[in-house]
Parts: structure tokens; sequence; C-alpha cells
């Protein structure tokens, strides 16, 4: 745990702003992701926007039939990238991932335990309107707790800032 | 080209009128561009952007018909002036839409006319973010604007309106939202450590040294909601597990006065915008959702509460629509305005008294996209 947040730390610290890196340097890793809340993962990002809406499955809620039901995507916010010319773990061609993204943990049925998903958005084209939007936020927080927080574009770090759609990812174990 | 095309439209759209006038004998028509709004009360509903423009609907709120828009840039976030004369933005815009360079704006629109007033350019830094009361505000005495950035660290950009451009950025590390004091250049921001702080700005750009409030909430097992409202002098907080927190924020650090827990039942608030105040009669309207687990603070409403801010108490519970954002305009005959998870439009009037209720009174189905954040003139 401790060695993959400082690894995501690190590409956090080669792809955001200098005011970020010199505000880690100044009070330290640990103590920057205390006061951000949680780990800022570095890597790809993630992060999508939007108010509640899960249109097209709104009747069908927890069913079998809801995308957005899938166990690791129990803190999502976005349209699913598998829906937009990539997959749960991929972005579409031409796009790229984003330089920060925010975690989820969560429970998966078939084993039981707790698995730490990144929420990576995929950036730099327009979002497919008719993906499949997920707002679901177990253990989201907002921005005081940013490592937590999916209101925000995730994308923002990145060169191309357009959001496009997002991933889910397996990052590691929660314990 | 653009100009030769409508040269020839015109010329012919002239000529055309011409010959149909004579051969007809009817009065051609003239072109004209409506000079404002319509008189009366009017709803005005953001439609963010977040891959292109956002957009300022604005309503009659008579028949919930459409009466035109302002536009602004993506994740716009959007405030209406205390007098109602001004309606800001506060939005990207990207060069090439979706990548590219990117300038951040700042927006004054015209609510009569939608004509735009002015625009400059502030931080980049600004926080692309969902619309939402604390990332946006005015000063106290309305010269400076209150930023919010995130890069994804945080900031507050402290903007010197008459002057049109930056005056300080604030660092706060950790913290998000600004609520400007009511006298003089402060603002108040929440932070993960469970800590109110507040930060006094100079005219020349000086920065006090952070004034931390005691620990007032657990961001682990009692978050608070990024919203806050400014009642009767007090900045009042709420808690996901539905209890009103009022800050007092006037002196040199925040200091929590009364904690007034009001939900029951499993009950508890939910949404963006989920708070509004209705200052005559002292009646806050809060979003709740039913069944409250980890993750559904964000819950679409199922019923708006009514708490009496003088006593505490819970004093209606009225049936809603799903509504994820609201507001409720002044005066003695108050309305309350929500927008639904689809983006439905909502109107209730408010029937006042020992009980307050909400009785729907127009709706209007698609009026947005994205909805987020409403405001009324009236």
């Amino acid at each position: 745990m401790t060695r993959f947040i400082d690894r995501f730390l690190k590409r956090l610290d080669g792809a955001t702003e200098a005011n970020i890196r010199s505000s880690a340097r100044r009070n330290g890793r640990r103590s920057f992701l205390a006061r951000t809340g949680m780990a800022l993962l570095g890597a790809a990002v993630s992060v999508p926007v939007l108010p509640f809406d899960r249109r097209a499955f709104a009747s069908t809620e927890g069913g079998a039939a809801d995308p957005c039901s899938y166990w690791r995507h129990c803190a999502i916010d976005g349209f699913l990238c598998e829906d937009s010319g990539g997959s749960l773990t991929s972005c579409p061609p031409g796009s790229s991932v984003s330089a920060v993204s925010w975690v989820g943990t969560c429970s998966n049925p078939d084993d039981g335990k707790e698995y730490l998903i990144s929420y990576n958005d995929c950036c730099g084209k327009p979002f497919i309107p008719s993906a499949t939007f997920c707002n679901n936020n177990k253990g989201e927080r907002p921005g005081y707790r940013m490592g937590l927080y999916n209101d925000i574009n995730w994308c923002t770090a990145n060169t191309d800032k357009g959001y496009h759609c997002t991933v889910s990812v397996v990052v590691g174990m929660a314990d | 080209m653009k100009h030769h095309l409508l040269l020839s439209l015109s010329i012919l759209a002239v000529t055309g009128s011409q010959v149909l006038a004579q051969e007809k004998d009817i009065q051609p028509e003239t072109l004209a561009v409506e000079a404002q709004i319509s008189e009366g009360n009017h709803i005005y509903l953001m439609d963010m952007g977040i891959s292109g423009s956002s957009s300022i609907f604005v309503l009659n709120a008579d028949d919930l018909s459409l009466e035109g828009n302002m536009g602004a840039g993506t994740f716009s976030q959007m405030l209406m002036s205390a007098d109602g004369q001004s309606i800001y933005t506060g939005s990207v815009y990207m060069k090439r839409y979706t990548r590219g360079p990117i300038e951040a704006v700042i927006e004054e629109y015209d609510p009569q006319t939608l004509n735009l007033r002015r625009e400059f350019t502030v931080s980049d830094k600004m926080a692309q973010t969902l619309s939402q009361k604390g990332a946006l505000n005015l000063s106290a005495d309305g010269k400076y604007m209150l930023v919010q950035n995130a890069t994804p660290a945080t900031s507050i950009n402290v903007v010197d309106l008459a002057a049109g451009k930056d005056l300080v950025e604030v660092p706060t590390p950790g913290c998000w939202t600004a609520y400007p004091a009511t006298e003089g250049l402060a603002f108040t921001t929440i932070c993960g450590d469970g800590s109110l702080v507040k930060y006094t700005v100079g005219a020349d750009g000086t920065v006090s040294e952070p004034a931390k409030s005691d620990k007032i909430f657990d961001a682990d097992t009692a978050p608070i909601f990024a919203t806050a409202l400014r009642i009767d002098g007090k900045l009042v907080y709420i808690s996901f597990d539905g209890k009103l927190l009022e800050v007092d924020d006037s002196g040199d650090k925040p200091v929590l006065g009364r904690t007034m827990p009001f939900a029951t039942d499993g009950w508890a608030p939910s949404g963006y915008t989920l708070m509004a105040y209705h200052a005559a009669s002292k009646t806050l309207f809060v979003m709740m959702h039913s069944n409250a687990a980890d993750g559904t603070h964000k819950n679409p409403a199922e019923e708006i509460w009514a708490i009496n801010m003088t006593s505490g108490a819970v004093v209606g519970r009225s049936a809603a629509h799903g509504e994820t954002n609201i507001t409720v305009s002044a005066g003695d005959t108050p309305q309350l305005i929500g927008v639904d998870h689809l983006g439905g439009l909502h109107r209730y009037d408010v029937t006042l008294g020992d009980t307050v209720s909400l009785t729907e009174s127009a709706a209007k189905e698609g009026a947005a996209f994205f909805p987020t954040m409403i405001a009324t003139d009236y």
C-alpha cells in the first residue's frame, strides 16, 4: 500500500504543477497525503463531474443489466470508457490518461475482499453521449478530501484537459 | 466569406420582400433582437457543460417557458450578485474545445438583457468542478471575487473586480470552498482535518496567517457537505448524517455554535445544492432521502424537509420529485424551485405557518442536460 501510494505520488509530482510539488516537498509526502485526505493517484486520472444520473438504467438500478452496479464501479462518476471505444482498464484510442486520479475502496463479491480502485479519466476528446453514465459515491467526499472527490475534472493536470470517459482500474488491496 | 454571404442574403431578402409587398400588398416583416426578457419573475438554471459551453437558461417563473440564455465555458460556476443586477460566471475555455491551451474567464452578464457586460481572464488554475456555491463568491463589499482553484492542489484566487485581474492566490492545501465574511475581505474554507480556516486579505494582497477553528466535524465518520449558507449572520453547514452546524466566522477564527441534529429514522440529506433558505420565515429547506448509507449522499430527493432555524425543529416534510438542486425565492409568498437528476424543473408553492408544506404547481421536463445551480430574480 505504501509503495503503491509513493509510486503514484512520484508520477503525480511529475505531472502536476510546481506548487503541488513544492507543497509536497515542504510538508513531506505523508503530511501532503494527510492534508489532501488520501492518495492522489498519479498516472492516469479520472473523476468525472456530473450530476446524479443513470439514464438508461434508472428502472433497473442494481439489477444485473445495470453496468453501473459492477462492483469496481462503486465510486465512479462519469461515462464508461468501455462504451466509448476503450475498456474497463483502457482509454479509447487517441485519448490520454489523466495525470492524477482519485480512488475508491470497493468490495469484490467473488472473494469478499476490499480493493483499491483508481478511477482515471481519459482526456482530450469529447464525451460520448450514448455511453453509459454512472454516478456511484461509496466513500466519496467533497474537495477537502481531494483524493476521494469525484465532482472535478481530473484531466485538469493534463495538457489536453477535455473530459472524455472514465476507467476503473484495480491498483491494490485496501488492507 | 461570411460577410459576403450575409450581404447576398440581405439583398435577396430585401428584393424578395419588395416583390412580395408589391404583388400582395403586405407589410414586410422586420427582423429584430428581443431587447430583454419579460417583466416579472424568472428562474436562472445552470446547465453545466463538460465538453463544451455551459449555458444559463432563463425561464419565466409563471409558465416555465424559455426566454433566453447566457453562455459560458466548460465547468462553469454561476453567481447572482446580492442586488440581482449581475450574473457572474467563472469557467474554462479550451482553445480546441477538448484540448489545447485554456483560459479561465470571469464573465458578467446583465440578467435582464442577457447581454455580456464584460469579461476578463484570471488564473487558469480555476477549479474545473461541478457548479457549487463555495467555488465562486463575492466579498462583503462586492469589490473582490473569491475563485476556487484546483490543479488539483487547492488555493483561493482573490480577484480585484474593478481592475479585472488577480490580486493574490491564497494557498489552501487540503481545504475546499471559500465563503466570504460579512465584513472586510476575508473568507472561511473547509479543511479535511475537520476544521474551518479563516483567511483575511489586505487590499495590497497581503494574507493573514490561517486562523483555524477547533475540529468541528470528522471527515471519515461524519463528513459535511461543501455547500453552506449564510443564515442570520452565521455560516450554516450540513453533515452527511443530518446535523446543521452553525458557525460564527465574525471573530479571529471560526467558532462552532449550535449543532442541530434533525434527521431521523434512516433519513439523511443528499444532493448538490441541497439547501435553500427563506429569510423572512426563517425556514431552511433541505433535500432528503431514506435508507441512508455510505455513498447515498448525492441521491435525488425523495422529500424536502422544512426546518425552523429559530427552534431547529422540522416543521414540514413534503414529497419531492428526484431533485438534486434547489433554491427558494424571497418575499412573503415564496416558491421553491428544484431541478431533478434528469433535468426536469419543478416549481413548488410554499405554504408558511406553524407547519410548512410544498405543493408542486408547475413542472417542465428536459429543462437542462446537466443541471446544477438555480437562482431566481424574485
